[in-house]
This record gives C-alpha cells, sequence and structure tokens, in this order.
C-alpha cells in the first residue's frame, strides 16, 4: 500500500482542483437545463432533443413545439444564410417521445 | 449507484464525505460510513440490503465467539458454522440455477431425462466480494492472525465500505484493521491529492480508455460469425485491453475514495500486461483474489508441500478451476480457470526452458496465452467461443467493424499505457501545475461523458 501523505496546500494541486471542477461542472449541468436550446439549433427536432443526436426519436415526450424560421439542413451545414428557406414548423412529440399528433397513441391503429 | 454516475458524483459522494469529516468520534465515522454504504448497496435493490446485513451479524458473533472460546472444537465449530451459512448464501443465490440446468443437461446427454425447476433468482451485486471478506475474516480470526474486532460498526463498515463493496479489491481485515482503529485520528487533508489522483486516474481509464474499446467491439461480439480475421483478433485484443482498464480502474477508483476516507486499500494490479509467465501474470492480475485464493484454499490444499508431485497438479488444478467458477455460474468461466490452471502446470513442468527465452518473448508469449484465455471468460456460451477462435485462427474475409480508427487508436494508447508505463502504484502523484492541467482536463473529458449519458457498468460487477 501506498504510503504518501502528499501536501495539498497548493493551489494547484490535484486534491484541490478536482473538488472544484466538479463543482463547476455541476453548476454548468444545472444552469444548462434551463437554457433554450433555440440558439443553437437550426431544425425543429434539434431543439426536441433528449439525448442522443438522432432525427428519429425518441424526443422530449408529450410536448408541442412551434418554431417560425426553421430551414433546412444542408443550407445549415453549408452555412450559407442566403440559400435558407424560412418556413414554420410544428412539432409534436406522443407519450413515448416520437413525433406524432398529440393524440396519436390512443388512437387505434388501422394496421401494423 | 455506479462510480461514474452523475448521483454518484454530484450527490452520494459529496454528502458522503463531507458528512464523514464533520464527525469526530470513531463511532460516529463508523456509523456514517456504514449508512452509506447500505445507501449506497441499496440502490441497486434495497432488499439484498438484509442479506448482507445477516451474513456480517454471523461472522460479527463467530468473531466475538472465537474470543472468548479456548476449547479447539468450539473454535472449529465456530469457524464451520459461519463459513458454511455464507457458502450456502453464495451458493444458492449464484450458483443455484446453474446447478440445475447443469444437472438437466447431463441428464438428458444420459438419455434420462429430467426436468428440475429453477428459481427466479436476482444475483445480489457484490455478494462474491463481501462473502471472501466475512470467510476471510473468521479464517483469519480462527487462525490467530487477526483478533477479532468487538465493535459491531467497526466490523459491519470493514465488510460493506462502499468503495470495495461491489467489485473488490477483496480487502482482509489485517489490511485495514490499522486505518479503522485510528480512523478518529485520520486527516483529512494528508492524502487528499494521492486520492482524487487515484480516482481521476482510474475514470479515465474506465470512461475514456475502456468504454471507447467496448463501444467498438462490442457489437463485433454479439455476431460472431460475420468477423472476418482481422476483427476477430481486434475484438479479442480490444476485451484484453478493456477488461483490464476497467477492472484496474475501478480498483484505482476504490483506492483513490478509500484515501478520501482515510482507509488506505492494497493495490489489485501490478501492470499485469508485463508478466513474463503465467506465474508472474497471476502475481499481478486481481492480486487481491489470487492471494486470497492462493492463502484459504491452494495451501490448505498442500499447497507445493507435497509428499507426490502430482498433488501440486491438481492442488493448482482445482484452485484454477474455482477460481473460475468464482467469476460467474457458467461453464465458460469453468474452462477459463481450467485453461490457466493448465498453463500454471505447464509452467511448473517446464517453466525452465521458458525461462531461456528473450524477455520481449517472454512478455510477448504470456500476453498471447493470456489474451487467448479471454476468449472463454467473455463469451455468454461455448459456440460463441468456438466461433470466436475459428474466426482468429482460419483466415477468413469478412466484415470489419465501424469505428475501426478509433479503436486502433484507443488500443494504441491502451497498450502504450499497460506495457510500458508505470502503473498508478508506481506513481508518486505529486504532480506538477501542468501534469494537474492535464489530468483535469482529463477527468473532465471523462465528466462530459458521463453527462452525456454514457455510464456503463463495470465488467466486474456480475461477479
Amino acid at each position: 500500500m501506498h504510503d504518501v501523505t502528499a501536501n495539498s496546500a497548493r493551489t494547484w494541486s490535484i486534491g484541490r482542483v478536482l473538488p472544484r471542477l466538479m463543482f463547476f461542472c455541476l453548476l454548468v449541468d444545472l444552469m444548462l437545463r434551463f437554457v433554450p436550446l433555440d440558439p443553437l439549433t437550426f431544425r425543429a427536432w434539434e431543439a426536441m432533443l433528449r439525448r442522443y443526436p438522432n432525427a428519429v426519436g425518441p424526443f422530449i415526450p408529450n410536448k408541442h413545439y412551434h418554431r417560425d424560421n426553421s430551414y433546412g439542413g444542408v443550407a445549415g451545414i453549408g452555412n450559407l444564410p442566403a440559400l435558407r428557406h424560412y418556413h414554420s414548423v410544428d412539432f409534436t412529440t406522443d407519450a413515448d417521445g416520437f413525433h406524432n399528433p398529440p393524440r396519436w397513441h390512443r388512437a387505434t391503429p388501422s394496421a401494423l | 449507484m455506479l462510480f461514474n454516475s452523475l448521483v454518484f458524483l454530484f450527490l452520494f459522494l459529496p454528502v458522503a464525505y463531507f458528512g464523514f469529516w464533520r464527525l469526530r468520534t470513531k463511532k460516529q465515522r463508523y456509523i456514517w460510513l456504514t449508512t452509506a454504504s447500505y445507501i449506497f448497496y441499496g440502490t441497486w435493490n434495497y432488499k439484498f440490503c438484509a442479506l448482507m446485513a445477516f451474513s456480517t451479524a454471523v461472522s460479527y458473533f463467530a468473531g466475538l465467539g472465537m474470543l472468548g472460546a479456548s476449547n479447539p472444537r468450539r473454535q472449529k465449530l465456530l469457524l464451520i458454522v459461519p463459513v458454511t451459512i455464507d457458502l450456502l448464501l453464495l451458493g444458492f443465490f449464484k450458483y443455484f440455477n446453474f446447478t440445475v440446468s447443469s444437472f438437466a443437461q447431463l441428464s438428458a446427454w444420459l438419455h434420462l431425462p429430467v426436468h428440475p425447476t429453477a428459481l427466479n433468482i436476482i444475483l445480489p451485486v457484490g455478494i462474491s466480494f463481501y462473502t471472501f471478506h466475512t470467510i476471510s475474516y473468521m479464517v483469519d480470526a480462527y487462525r490467530g492472525v487477526i483478533t477479532p474486532t468487538r465493535n459491531f460498526w467497526e466490523f459491519s463498515c470493514y465488510v460493506s465500505l462502499f468503495s470495495q463493496l461491489v467489485a473488490g479489491p477483496i480487502v482482509r481485515f489485517r489490511q485495514v484493521e490499522a486505518d479503522l482503529d485510528n480512523l478518529d485520528q485520520a486527516d483529512r487533508t494528508g492524502w487528499l491529492d494521492i486520492g482524487w489522483s487515484f480516482f481521476a486516474i482510474g475514470m479515465m481509464k474506465k470512461v475514456l480508455l475502456a468504454d471507447t474499446i467496448a463501444a467498438v467491439i462490442h457489437p463485433a461480439w454479439k455476431d460472431v460469425a460475420h468477423l472476418s480475421t482481422l476483427g476477430a483478433w481486434l475484438s479479442v485484443i480490444g476485451y484484453t485491453y478493456q477488461i483490464y482498464f476497467d477492472f484496474s480502474g475501478y480498483s484505482d477508483m476504490a483506492v483513490g475514495l478509500g484515501y478520501l476516507f482515510g482507509i488506505r486499500l492494497p493495490q489489485n494490479f501490478n501492470s499485469p500486461y508485463k508478466a513474463l509467465n503465467i506465474s508472474d501474470f497471476w502475481r499481478r492480475w486481481h492480486i487481491s483474489l489470487s492471494t486470497c485464493l492462493r492463502d484459504y484454499l491452494y495451501i490448505p490444499l498442500g499447497g507445493s508441500r507435497v509428499s507426490r508431485n502430482w498433488l501440486v497438479y491438481r492442488n493448482l488444478m482445482i484452485t484454477m478451476l474455482l477460481g473460475g467458477l468464482w467469476h460467474g455460474a457458467n461453464w465458460t468461466f469453468v474452462v477459463w480457470g481450467g485453461y490457466h490452471g493448465v498453463l500454471l502446470c505447464l509452467y511448473k513442468l517446464f517453466g525452465r526452458f521458458w525461462d531461456l527465452l528473450p524477455v520481449v518473448l517472454q512478455r510477448a508469449g504470456t500476453f498471447f496465452l493470456v489474451s487467448l484465455g479471454w476468449v472463454f471468460f467473455r463469451s455468454d456460451n461455448f459456440s460463441v467461443a468456438a466461433g470466436m477462435l475459428a474466426r482468429m485462427f482460419r483466415f477468413s474475409t469478412g466484415d470489419l467493424f465501424p469505428g475501426l480508427i478509433g479503436l486502433l487508436v484507443a488500443l494504441a494508447i491502451a497498450a502504450a499505457i499497460a506495457h510500458f508505463a508505470p502503473n498508478t502504484f508506481e506513481l508518486n502523484h505529486q504532480w506538477n501545475s501542468w501534469t494537474v492541467a492535464g489530468l483535469s482536463l482529463g477527468y473532465a473529458a471523462a465528466l462530459l461523458t458521463i453527462a452525456s449519458g454514457q455510464q456503463s457498468p463495470f465488467l466486474y460487477f456480475q461477479f
């Protein structure tokens, strides 16, 4: 077993830096939960992401999201503002987090 | 609750830590650590806390009984009864269904089919580890190696200590007795740096290396039939490094947490992939288990001090087969243990020739043999193991998996660390500002990975 008694009095010792780093990360994590994703996204589904980036879902469940200035992926990826075609988007998710009309899950499916 | 989870890092650890250091007396700290550990354990399934409490109580009272027992027969009884109870609990929860299914398979093979009923048993997390703690305590007390403690909370704290509760290292009472006895004298800042250093390095090993490798090779292991020869070798080599960085990362985190609470835990890995032979490998891999197997199984069987040569090989094989079975209720683990038993016997027979090889060849050969063994350890059943071995040794062009470049980079870093870098116990953990900055960056990257939801359990939790 190690028998090192390290001196953690230095400001830049690992025993001082890492707990502060964790506290900072905790604060950032908590704050980011209240920050809207709108400014960082250009497609409606990106703002509805729950965890992993994918266009299929699941997204945040039971949400209705409206955006007047969505635009397409190519113009966004290429950063070509002149080519953007702004349009209005309504994005609604069901209880499972998938892109469906609000009462979709209660309706009887006509086919599976 | 995993060490690499937000709830542990941002809630459990700060509360447990600051609560612990606000308390002053030994008893308060024992009770605090025990309570925290039971909460930690209860997050998996609170019902299993009762099982651990029962096992703890049985061993504690057996230890107390040994203190007052002068009659050797009574002492032996106080050893046998609690050890039997512990083994029965372990046997029931871990091996009952395995025994039943093996019996059914055997009877079918003999054309005498019987259909015994399997039970719906959930394996309590960490039962193999805390059972070893209690058994080693009673055996050491019986042998007079330790004096059983009269303090129930001290013993309870030893058995349930959350840092090593669910995946080791397997700590013997004598290894932590001095620190537990002096828990009220512990200095919060004395081991702060070394504790965080161990914890951060362990976290990076697990989250940045082991999990990165696992993300690529896991799908490959699920679909062995479509692997190319190169893909098969990469999957096996990948798993070889994954299990090392996963388990040694966990052990480093456990040691670091121990330091943060004033308790020094023993070394569990000593650069095992630098081993020169298979015997050397077992002195470096999962040291706390291999020394337990040596002291509580191999030596009582007679060890190598026996009248006939073949008894040494028998003892080795029994120890390794049971060691394999300890890892899990599956015949693949038994075969893995048997494979290492055979290698140890062969080394005992022909080691003098092996030792004549250049050091580089000895290291590479040992690494190769150990990697082959992991095929059985990783496989869910023998058809997967056979499929993987067939893919490795019969040339075939098949799929290479996605994420190959990332895997190669991760393997290169893992290999450099595993084969050439000093291990965490060889470092002095007195870092200059630049190294602290580097470690902090790595730790932050690990935290970001965890925060993105990519948490995976440690491989040894299942044992």
